[in-house]
Order: C-alpha cells, then structure tokens, then sequence
C-alpha cells in the first residue's frame, strides 16, 4: 500500500487549514480603524456636534 | 398604439400619449404590470405586484381625463417604489426576511404625492436588506436574491435600490424611488445605466419610510432622463410635519432659470476621471467631459480637504442604525438577514461609544465649514459616480482593488462620502460603457439648487443618446 508520505501530499494539502472568520472581530476592527481616523483631526471644545442636520 | 411601443418612453413622451388618448391609463399600467410580472424576476427586481391598486388608480386615471381633468406629467405614469416605503394593503419588506411579511396601513408621504398627482404604483420593487446599513459583503444580501443587471445578468445591479435600477434599466417601469444614505441612488442607476437624482438632505419626506440613519436617509427619482427626475421630484419634494428631517421647501422644476451654461463654473479633478477610474471605463469618462466643456462652461481643477469623510460617514450610520435596529439586533432577529457580514456589522455597531458619535458629529459640522467655499467659488463638481463598473453577482463586494498603483492624489474622489454626510443633491448621468456594462458620470452642486444639475442634465442628454440605449435583447 503506498502510503501518504510528506513528499507525495500536493503542496496546498500541507498547508494548514484557513482559521475560520471572525466576522465580528472584522467589522469590529474595521470600526477601531475609522475611529482611529478620526481621532487623528484635533477637534476644539467650540466644536460642536451637527445634532440635526441642517444643510447651507 | 400596440402596448408594447410604450416601453423606454419617457414621462414626457407617455404623457403625450394619454393626454391624446393614444393609449388609456389602464392600457398602460396593464402593459407596464404584465411586464414587471414575468421579467421582474429575472433581475430579482420585483418584490411585490400592486395590481389592484394599480388598476383601481389607472381607472381614476381615466375619469380624470375624460373629463379634461388635467394633474401634470406624472398623471397616469405607472411606477415602481422601493420596498421600504408604507404603502397599505400590501408588505413592505425592507428587503430583509425577518420582515418578510410586514405590513403598514398608512402610506409613505413621497407615494401620498405620486398619487395626488396620478401617477400609478405597479409594484415594489427589491433592495438590500434594511438598505445594507450594516454592510455587507455579496450582492445576495437580501430577500430577492442578488439584484441582476439587465446589461449583463452575471452582474450586479448595484444597491441597495437595486430593483429601482434594474427596472427602469430593463423597461419594467418608466420610472422609480429609490433612496440613498450613501451611495444607495447613485451606484445603481450608474450600474444599470440610467439617470438618478439624489435630492437635497430633507428636500423629500421621509415619513413612511424605513429609518437607517436619520440625518442621512434620502428618497429620490431614478428615470430615464434628467427631465423625468425634474418632474418627479417637483412632484415628491415638499415641506412635511410628519417628518423631522423635512426642509419645508417646495420644488418647481424649471431648467431655464439657470441661465446660460457658458457661465457656470465646474470644478473637477482630472485624477479621478484618468488614475481612480478603472482603465477601460476612461474612454467614456474622456467623451462624457468633451462633451460638456462644448455646452460651454468654465473648468477648473479642485481638490476636496483631506478631512475623514468615509471614515465619519461610516460612523454616522453605524451609530444611528444600531439605535433604530437596537432590539431587532438584541433580540436574535438579526441572525435572520441574509449576509453574515451584515449582521456582523450591526452587532458590531452596537459597540460604537456615544463618544465616537459625537465626534463624527462634530467633524461633520467642521466639513460643512471646510467645504463651504468650495460650493461658492463652483457652480457644480463633477466626477465619476462610480469608479469600477458593476461586480459579478457572486464576487465579494470587498474584494481587495486591482493591482495597478493606488493614485496618490484624492481628487473628489471622497465626494459620495461627503455629498451624502452634507446633504448636497447630486445627478447621476449614464456616459457610456465599458466591458459592455454601462458608466455614469455624477453632477453635484449646492443644496436646493437641483434645477442647476438638471439643466445641464437634460443639455447633455441633447447631445448623447447613452440614455436611450437599451440592455441586450429588451
């Protein structure tokens, strides 16, 4: 019986199955990375919120 | 007039038709429901028929012209309305299967309109579940199944009014609502190549309508020409208590009021039309700009302020949408949406601190200060609406880009993210085709001044027939 030896498995066979998605740790860290985005625009305390769009 | 000569006319040209009585309303909703009937389903496009009501209307409709009673151009005009608009009698879905078999027994102030002035609902049309608020990753992320392309099915319809696009596209409908909270009127009408007004923040009402993000959410025409998103949206736009966003403005469509072309100024950057866009779509970009510098306007490049738009705008929405879906999410019924990722992304959402709102909130009011001169020193901004053309329906919407260098300048490239975050209106225009799916190029300018985009709509629409164009075999 010719047994499964490393050198005869295809290469993609040894690779180790892909770890399943996480999708929620996904859109989680995308959501860290836009925070950390807007965090990079210095905002001063006379900055107020748009609570109600009103557009000009 | 055989039934069938009646489809790809405009407003305009169907209105002709029924006020000569070449063609009764009833003969025309007929013809307009067999037809989203039997090929409404082959672009997943259709949700719900509204044949009673529609012919019940159409036969008012007829009375109404016997009798000399004239309503404007939209009497007797069959249409389609996305599913997240209240229209008594029958579901309104919001595309998603948790809400398979909602019913509302009010109607949408945008359709209480249509109706005032005649025109005849045929059916509600398919969209991404809830509007695709949380994002999501395939075209299949909804009730319908993928919304197909009429140019080519293999591909996608655009969303999330992906049924609005694909029938007015496919001659299903003469015209549709659609809605968009960012990019949602745009993409599909760019896809599926047909013309698409996103009116100014608070311009439509609302109220009967599926909320995703309160300060965002907008209902717009999707027709065949400029002209037909005129009249629409004469009709749809209006001050209304019942919704808290509304302007209280009324709209009357005259693109002679603008002026001469010669004297608008444009601002666009060349970067978007020749680096971002994909190669083979350049051609048409090129022609679409020849075109318009011939009706005579002043160019001039510009650039937006590197400022966080998408980042903001992402933020906007997961912050609004996880408070209006907060028990939907908590509750489990989430787990019922299509799209995984979609529901990751509302769960996610529920994590956003109400800190990070604000701060979304508070940049947005610094775009609005920062962008403001843009929209006093030029008319209109132009760019592509969308830089690739429709994906394959079974190809992941993130797909990471193509290879070639990422440009180094930004261009207006961010503008969707910061029309939408500061409620400027914007057209849509199909230019061409590349890979033999269509291309459109977008019109913005400044909030309640739509008649500006629309006159230089409909004067580009003189010149080109891309809207005229039919998809294979209809």
């Amino acid at each position: 019986v010719l047994g499964i030896t490393a050198g005869n498995l295809s290469l993609a066979a040894q690779q180790p199955a892909p770890a399943p998605r996480d999708l929620l740790e996904e859109q989680r860290e995308d959501s860290r990375k836009a925070i950390a985005e807007m965090r990079k625009v210095r905002l001063d305390p006379a900055d107020e919120p748009i609570f109600r769009l009103v557009v000009r | 007039m055989a039934a069938g000569e009646v489809f790809f006319r405009s407003i305009t040209e169907l209105n002709r038709m029924l006020v000569n009585r070449e063609i009764s309303a009833k003969e025309l909703a007929e013809a307009y429901l067999n037809r989203l009937e039997s090929l409404g389903p082959r672009y997943n496009a259709l949700a719900t028929l509204t044949r009673k009501a529609a012919i019940d209307a159409a036969r008012e409709v007829d009375d109404d012209l016997k009798r000399k009673r004239f309503r404007g151009p939209l009497q007797g005009i069959p249409y389609g309305a996305k599913d997240l608009l209240a229209f008594p009698g029958y579901p309104t879905t919001w595309g998603a299967k948790p809400f398979e078999r909602q019913t509302f027994d009010y109607l949408a102030t945008a359709l209480e309109r249509l109706q005032g002035k005649g025109a005849v609902l045929v059916g509600k049309l398919a969209m991404v579940e809830l509007a695709g608020g949380g994002g999501y990753e395939y075209p299949s992320a909804s009730l319908f199944g993928p919304g197909r392309n009429p140019w080519n099915p293999e591909h996608w319809s655009g969303g999330s009014s992906s049924g609005s696009g694909s029938a007015v596209a496919a001659g299903l409908v003469p015209f549709a609502l659609g809605s968009e909270t960012w990019g949602s009127i745009l993409t599909p009408s760019a896809y599926c190549g047909v013309t698409g007004l996103r009116p100014t923040y608070g311009y439509v009402s609302r109220f009967g309508a599926m909320a995703l993000s309160w300060t965002m959410d907008k209902i717009g025409p999707m027709c065949r020409t400029a002209e037909d998103c005129g009249h629409v949206l004469q009709v749809i736009a209006g001050g209304d208590s019942k919704d808290r966003g509304s302007a209280g403005k009324s709209f009357y469509y005259g693109p002679e009021y603008v002026g001469e072309l010669q004297r608008l100024k444009i601002g666009y950057n060349p970067v978007d039309f020749e680096e971002w866009a994909e190669p083979a779509m350049r051609p048409a970009f090129a022609a679409a700009l020849d075109t318009i510098k011939k009706l005579g306007p002043r160019f001039e490049v510009v650039a937006l302020p590197e400022l966080p738009y998408a980042a903001v705008a992402g933020a906007v929405i997961d912050g609004e949408a996880a408070s209006i879906f907060e028990d939907f999410i908590q509750d489990g019924r989430v787990d019922q949406l299509a799209d995984p990722y979609q529901i990751a992304g509302l769960r996610a959402a529920l994590d956003l601190k109400s800190t990070d709102y604000l701060r979304a909130m508070r940049l947005r009011a610094r775009m609005q200060d920062a962008l403001a001169p843009l929209l006093r020193d030029f008319d209109i901004l132009i760019t592509p609406t969308r830089t690739r053309t429709a994906s394959r329906v079974d190809a992941p919407l993130q797909a990471p880009p193509s290879q070639r260098e990422r440009p180094k300048q930004r261009g207006l490239t961010d503008l969707n993210a910061a029309g939408n975050l500061l409620g400027w209106p914007a057209l849509s225009l199909p230019c061409g085709f590349a890979d033999g799916l269509p291309v459109g190029i977008q019109l913005v300018t400044r909030p309640f001044n739509e008649n500006r985009i629309l006159a230089l709509g409909v004067a580009f629409q003189r010149e080109t027939d891309w809207h005229r164009r039919r998809p294979p075999g209809l």
